[in-house]
């Protein structure tokens, strides 16, 4: 891949960029801090891509990486409490999210992750393993019980309304 | 709302963001070697702060200057049979050194390549052919310098060897491997002070020892343009001593009267997510289930051959019939005097396992875009008690688990008959009117041992291993044959 080729891949990517970004770090700031970085460091590793066809997934999974990285700097591992709070507090600020958005966002990383890149960023079960470096059935397990626990967390919140 | 809609309630990339994209991309293009650190949280940087980075920054670069080349050293002791110690050490005269803030990132290449592999990513070099499995994977970690006390140990070693691969001292181990199936067998950490690394090379049962030395051996280390601080860098003392990750614990034992237990030909309600006619998510508790019939076949040909699963077709014999599957029982070792090992061996018939499933909208309003899903739960019941039942973590008096190379597998179904372009799996009923029925077909191939634990969980959440929340309050199909 050429560094042409990998800057118009990394512009197309934006919004899955940003949107894989705040599913793990929620500031637009730490967000930023981590699609920088993730740029650099494809740009410098660039030739160790030997196969175009998984630059994405590559990209995608630098970016992972540069998430944790923050996450430990700064400690943020909150408890799954702390990180509803979280999602409560940064989408008051914004804009009304649908009760479905709240409650993936308040799934475990480790369950919301696939989530977010099965469903929104259209990733397959193959490609999930490989940026997770997790097994496929692995992959598997961890969308069936987010759905399960999405079923369960939206019933709860229609018997509140 | 489906969750493909989530798509909408990710919000826009700020502009600060997208602006940044835009122009870092372009400064990487024109091909600039500055690389921008600060954070938007920076540290202010003093005279005196940016004269100690540019020290620490020569001395990074410069592999002849640093002294503490020659002053690291790795060692393996061995522990029992199957036990290694792996340990890093300063030469005994040596004051600490003290990492620089700042270090190169740094480029893995080999310059030895197995014929037929390639690199798959910056850091696997694979087998095209093993479907992103065994091969070479590179890995690196700080070589920090707080706790050079700590040891990596390892367990189930049959072989080590504490050696000289090029320019770097290292070991190898390989690991017990009795499931030929393209996992890590073997293991190489490699001392790399001169780029203040330790990397770790997984190798795979498809790779040589012969070979796994020859590609370590060959291994370049370069450092690139990129600096980064060493703050933050996952280390070797963290990978030598990880924080405990705590799971969930899953239930998955329940008193008999807290589990509906349905029989066949009887109907019962499920939650069901779909969407309403103005596309809205929507979850429909009046969506009535019945399986009318399971049947346990010696072959596929109750499926539609035009979706069978590929790994089901190779499992097919010459006479038709579904192969059996070899049934190992392994005895544990305790990793150090003693390993894992094949006891006994058994074979076992596979049986395809065929349910027939009506859904019927009862509710008064259409759902679109329905999911369904069937999922195989294997149980035990007695006692009064309903226990998860798992074929792999049986034992007896002189096994301690169980393994098999055929493809029987319980959990999501693996074949299903009604199918939508929609989705990423396509397990969705297009619609279904208020009174409308529609009949779809799931299967399963299953060891013949464990026809008599089956059951079949509806409620659309996949759960297998646990007594969820919705299996407690939907229930399960009793389908044990």
């Amino acid at each position: 891949m050429t560094k042409e080729q990998l800057g118009t891949l990394i512009l197309d990517s934006e919004r899955q960029l940003y949107s894989t970004a705040k599913t793990m770090l929620f500031s637009d700031q730490d967000c930023a801090d981590a699609i920088q970085e993730t740029i650099v460091k494809a740009f410098s590793k660039i030739d160790t891509l030997r196969n175009d066809k998984y630059a994405k997934t590559w990209l995608i999974r630098i970016l992972i990486n540069e998430c944790h990285t923050i996450l430990r700097k700064s400690s943020k591992l909150v408890s799954l409490e702390g990180m509803s709070e979280r999602t409560d507090i940064e989408a008051d600020k914004t804009t009304d999210y649908s009760d479905l958005y709240r409650a993936v966002n308040s799934l475990k990383e480790e369950l919301r992750l696939p989530v977010i890149l099965y469903y929104i960023e259209d990733f397959n079960i193959k490609e999930i393993a490989r940026i997770l470096e997790v097994t496929e059935g692995a992959v598997q397990k961890r969308l069936a019980r987010a759905r399960g626990k999405l079923k369960c967390d939206l019933q709860e919140s229609e018997a509140m309304i | 709302m489906r969750l493909e809609d989530l798509k909408n309630d990710i919000p826009e990339t700020p502009e600060f963001i997208h602006m940044m994209i835009k122009s870092e991309v372009k400064k990487q293009l024109q091909d600039t070697k500055e690389v921008k650190m600060q954070t938007r949280r920076a540290k202010k940087w003093t005279g005196a702060r940016v004269a100690a980075a540019v020290v620490v920054c020569v001395l990074a670069t410069s592999t002849v200057s640093y002294a503490g080349v020659k002053l690291y050293h790795m060692f393996l002791k061995k522990q029992g049979t199957y036990s290694t110690i792996t340990e890093i050490k300063l030469d005994g005269s040596t004051e600490k050194i003290n990492l620089p803030e700042k270090i190169h990132d740094i480029d893995i290449s080999v310059g030895y390549i197995p014929e037929g592999m390639e690199w798959t990513d910056e850091s696997h070099l694979q087998y095209p052919e093993h479907n992103l499995t065994g091969g070479f994977s590179f890995a690196s970690v700080l070589l920090d310098d707080d706790d050079l006390d700590k040891v990596m140990q390892d367990q189930d070693v049959v072989d080590s060897e504490e050696r000289t691969f090029g320019n770097y001292e290292g070991v190898y181990l390989k690991y017990n491997d009795l499931a030929e199936d393209g996992t890590f067998n073997q293991r190489i950490y490699l001392l790399c002070p001169d780029v203040y690394r330790v990397i770790t090379v997984y190798i795979g049962d498809d790779i040589s020892k012969e070979d796994a030395i020859k590609v370590v051996e060959n291994l370049v280390v370069t450092e690139n343009d990129t600096v980064i601080e060493t703050a933050g860098l996952y280390t070797w003392s963290e990978m030598v001593s990880p924080e405990e990750a705590l799971g969930e614990e899953l239930l998955n034992s329940i008193e008999d009267d807290k589990l509906p237990v349905h029989q066949i030909g009887e109907a019962f309600n499920v939650s069901a997510s779909g969407e309403d006619s103005d596309g809205n998510y929507i979850i429909e508790d009046r969506i009535s289930v019945r399986v009318d019939s399971v049947q346990v076949a010696d072959n596929l040909q109750l499926l539609d051959q035009n979706i069978l699963p590929e790994e089901w077709i190779d499992a097919v014999g010459a006479d038709g019939k579904l192969a059996n599957n070899t049934l190992s029982y392994i005895k544990s070792g305790d990793g150090v005097d003693t390993v894992d090992e094949i006891v006994k061996t058994e074979s076992v018939k596979q049986k395809l396992v065929y349910a027939t499933v009506t859904y019927t909208n009862t509710s008064d309003e259409e759902i679109y875009h329905m999911l369904y899903l069937g999922t195989l739960m294997l149980m035990n019941h007695e006692d009064g008690m309903y226990q998860i039942y798992m074929p792999e973590e049986q034992s007896g008096d002189d096994y301690d688990y169980v393994i098999w190379d055929g493809v029987a597998r319980t959990a999501e179904m693996r074949y299903n008959s009604v199918s939508e372009d929609y989705g990423n799996g396509g397990n969705y009923i297009s619609s279904l009117k208020p009174g409308e029925s529609i009949q779809v077909n799931m299967a399963w191939i299953v060891n013949e041992n464990d026809l008599d634990h089956m059951y079949l969980n509806l409620d659309g959440g996949g759960a297998a291993y646990e007594f969820s929340d919705w299996v407690l309050k939907t229930g399960v199909v009793d389908i044990r044959q």
